[in-house]
């Protein structure tokens, strides 16, 4: 059977740009949460978000003017283009993909959030009655590109594909939440059974803008623990009280192993199994039985091969509100039976927030780190373990720990959950 | 001809439609409405925005009745219109294909949705109450009291992924899923997705389909934005000597694909087989020259006469081609689903439709309604100015 490595890795988080940096914030368990500084959100009832902090601009410069000027007014494509390029750099050097797959065996298959809609541009024209067609038009073409009002969600997509080289596939999924894992996935089976060479996967998000903020606050779901900045993300914590945005990307380079190998890539992990269903319950709210969630994990267990219980560390979609942390931790327990009391889990989103649509992925590139370093990363804040969520949920520190085999959650809003199972490499 | 014991065969066993020409949700009355020449194509006017210059475009033939498929009335609350034309599809191609219980639990689901349809009218009064002096938006007033006066469901009408949520909380699928956004390549994507797990034995049925709100003010501001929005519908006519520009749509199709064997132990009816599915970007004819044996390439989302050119250029000598453009509109997202469908309605009848107002002297180009051979492969592509395109490749099915 066709096998799938991972042989780049770029990341752009709210603790680190670039793989090595994202690294060194887990082994030091920082906090990538605080004060919003990308708008004015004094207010706003939540005022605290992961936000990215140091991108360089030239990591995410583009030559066409259009494009550029969209790209300076959007983080999440800025983001997924410069964790893009980190990805191919990692797995070709300076070289060109081209050279070793040919183009229409290459693809692109990203997550990615919302497209932005720039509130500024419309005040002008909405009137009492209604909008001002004429006028937005007339604004619109008088904007020197795309860059106006509404940025698509794809172009990063579109510019990596560029970039790449690529000419299979460009897959852009928007299952929120769920939506990075569910890109990985879908890379890893298109490749696994022969459609394509190699995948540019992962996501890319920002929802760190006051449409984005003000949203999920009308839903209630977010935290209000403002006077708690990088504490206020406490996935399993007893006084939990919502998720807090983070924003940023992580694209991978995936290629099926014996390819990989011939042309000496260095594999940095396998992607192993992938589970994909939905609860079908309610737009709000996780299954109260949690068998789709549970019903994910066993999936991605059983397309790896692994027997029940199989992994050696879970990293969990571990929101932070109240519902999805308990319903999560009882579909663990569901999924790995008896072993799921002995095996770590921990969230990531407690350093660096809910990344939407790029979650799946930046958590994947935890997961790498654990595989690589022997370190599970920690549920930073977890000072005082709510007892519903009684699994062994690795708290403040990091720990040392042998991992083989991980399995990495990711449920979304509306019901999607999504599950990928990764190893070391194999010899 | 489909071999119905190859368990690595993928047919189409239900369709439902919505927007085109036939106000019903069948194939049988879209395709009629088509061979009898009515389009859906006409001078195009969006709700509550004024000023907006003369387009051409192609909104559904009325607002889709969600309420009786709903198990709970007030999932109503949540749906934008893109996701209730998704909803009212899905529920005919289900019913079509008369894929219910533990059968219908399992499917797949993958969807193509276009460009979010931002609803200007939910965030009217809280942007409003956030301009400052100077008519500028103010982020203080939007906090302390623009936010109130959204609508509070307004971000599950604008979630990309509320289709695929919806979809699956209605009709009860728990399958494996994704939502891909938002051109017409994506809706290949969605299908080879869903052809490739029937094929490798992974899945056995898949509901797919696309919806797009192509007629709301974004998305008709931005092909203007680009030049592509047709200012009458006499120039949304592929083929036509005054091709230029697109008539943006309300649409949605979907289809239950499943392999020879699940639709045999159910007692499904095939309508065709998927014989390939692709989407890439080599060159933005790729697909007419990918034909091969094709006995009729059924072609979309040509923008221009000179786009018209190149797709009859990349065309085979001996390959015939016809749009429905010129009938259906620009479908965005919702295209290939379309196209898959009527595509496998002419291999089915045997008769190949043409595309209306169709003047180019081009002898491969189908003028008139035409015969078809039901063995012989059709093959739907789409394509798009970037040079994103998709391809589904389809075939007949024996009796």
């Amino acid at each position: 059977m066709r096998r799938v490595a991972i042989t780049g890795v770029g990341v752009v988080s709210p603790i680190g740009c670039g793989v090595e940096a994202f690294f060194d914030g887990l082994r030091q368990a920082r906090a990538g949460v605080g004060p919003i500084q990308s708008f004015d959100a004094s207010a706003f009832p939540t005022r605290i978000a992961g936000e990215v902090r140091d991108l360089p601009a030239a990591a995410a410069s583009w030559p066409e003017p259009d494009l550029a000027a969209a790209l300076a007014r959007d983080p999440k494509s800025r983001y997924g283009l410069a964790a893009g390029r980190e990805a191919l750099r990692g797995a070709f050097g300076d070289d060109r993909p081209v050279r070793h797959h040919p183009a229409e065996r290459m693809g692109v298959m990203l997550a990615a959030g919302l497209e932005v809609f720039h509130l500024q541009d419309i005040v002008a024209h909405a009137g009492g009655d209604g909008v001002d067609g004429a006028g937005l038009l007339a604004s619109l073409e008088a904007a020197p590109s795309m860059s106006r009002l509404q940025i698509p969600a794809d172009l990063a997509a579109r510019c990596l594909r560029q970039e790449a080289g690529a000419a299979g596939p460009l897959a852009v999924n928007v299952s929120a939440c769920a939506a990075a894992t569910q890109s990985l996935g879908e890379a890893m089976w298109a490749i696994r059974e022969g459609a394509l060479d190699l995948v540019i996967s992962g996501g890319y998000d920002s929802m760190v803008n006051p449409l984005g903020v003000g949203g999920f606050s009308m839903l209630e779901a977010l935290s209000t623990a403002n006077d708690l900045g990088g504490g206020a993300s406490r996935p399993f914590h007893r006084h939990r009280d919502g998720f807090v945005l983070g924003e940023g990307a992580a694209v991978f380079v995936l290629e099926e192993r014996e390819l990989a190998r011939r042309r000496g890539a260095t594999i940095v992990a396998e992607l192993l199994g992938y589970g994909s269903t939905m609860d079908a319950y309610r737009v709000t709210d996780p299954a109260p039985d949690h068998a789709g969630a549970a019903a994910a994990m066993i999936a991605a267990l059983q397309d790896a091969g692994l027997p029940q219980g199989h992994v050696d560390y879970v990293n969990a979609h571990g929101t932070g509100t109240v519902k999805n942390d308990q319903a999560e931790i009882a579909a663990i327990r569901c999924a790995l039976g008896a072993s799921a009391e002995r095996i770590p889990v921990s969230s990531t989103k407690s350093q660096i927030g809910h990344l939407i649509g790029a979650a799946g992925a930046v958590e994947l590139a935890a997961v790498i780190f654990a595989l690589q370093q022997g370190i599970v990363p920690a549920t930073i804040n977890l000072t005082d373990p709510d007892p519903a969520c009684d699994l062994d949920c690795v708290a403040l520190t990091p720990r040392p720990a042998e991992v083989r085999t991980a399995l990495s959650n990711s449920f979304g809003f509306g019901g999607q959950n999504a599950a990928i199972v990764v190893g070391a490499p194999q010899c | 001809m489909a071999a119905s014991d190859d368990t690595n065969t993928v047919l189409i066993t239900g369709v439902g439609l919505h927007g085109g020409p036939a106000a019903a949700s069948g194939l049988e009355p879209a395709f009629e409405a088509l061979a009898r020449g009515e389009s859906a194509v006409a001078p195009a006017r969006l709700e509550g925005v004024e000023g907006l210059p003369p387009f051409a475009g192609a909104p559904a033939p009325r607002p889709p009745d969600v309420r009786p498929l709903l198990p709970d009335r007030k999932i109503a609350k949540y749906m934008s219109p893109t996701t209730k034309m998704a909803v009212v599809a899905a529920g005919a191609a289900l019913a079509d294909a008369e894929l219910e219980g533990t059968d219908r639990e399992a499917a797949a689901l993958y969807v193509a949705t276009g460009l979010i349809a931002f609803d200007l009218g939910a965030v009217r009064r809280a942007i409003q109450a956030a301009r400052s002096d100077a008519g500028e938006l103010d982020l203080r007033l939007l906090g302390e009291r623009g936010l109130r006066l959204c609508h509070p469901l307004m971000p599950f009408k604008m979630l990309l992924n509320m289709p695929l949520g919806l979809i699956s909380i209605i009709f009860g699928l728990r399958g494996p899923n994704a939502i891909y956004y938002p051109g017409a390549d994506q809706g290949a994507v969605c299908m080879e997705a869903a052809w490739r797990g029937i094929r490798s034995g992974r899945l056995e049925r898949a509901l797919v389909g696309g919806t797009t709100n192509g007629l709301s003010l974004l998305p008709v501001a931005t092909l203007r934005r680009a030049g592509r929005l047709a200012a009458v519908p006499a120039v949304a006519k592929p083929f036509s000597p005054t091709h230029a520009g697109y008539a943006p749509a309300d649409a949605a199709a979907f289809l239950v694909l499943e392999s020879a064997c699940s639709a045999r132990a159910r007692g499904a009816r095939p309508i065709a087989e998927i014989t390939d599915v692709r989407s890439g970007r080599r060159g933005p004819f790729e697909p007419c020259s990918m034909v091969g044996s094709a006995q009729l390439v059924l072609l979309s989302g040509t923008l221009d006469r000179a786009a018209d050119a190149a797709a009859l250029a990349a065309l085979p000598e001996q390959g015939r081609v016809t749009s429905l453009d010129a009938q259906l509109g620009h479908q965005g997202a919702a295209t290939l689903f379309w196209s898959a469908a009527l595509g496998a309605a002419m291999i089915e009848r045997q008769r190949a439709l043409p595309a209306q107002g169709c003047a180019a002297p081009d002898p491969r180009l189908v003028t008139e309604p035409s015969a078809l051979e039901l063995d012989r492969p059709l093959c739907c592509a789409t394509v798009s100015p970037d040079g994103s395109a998709g391809m589904v490749t389809l075939q007949g099915v024996s009796s």
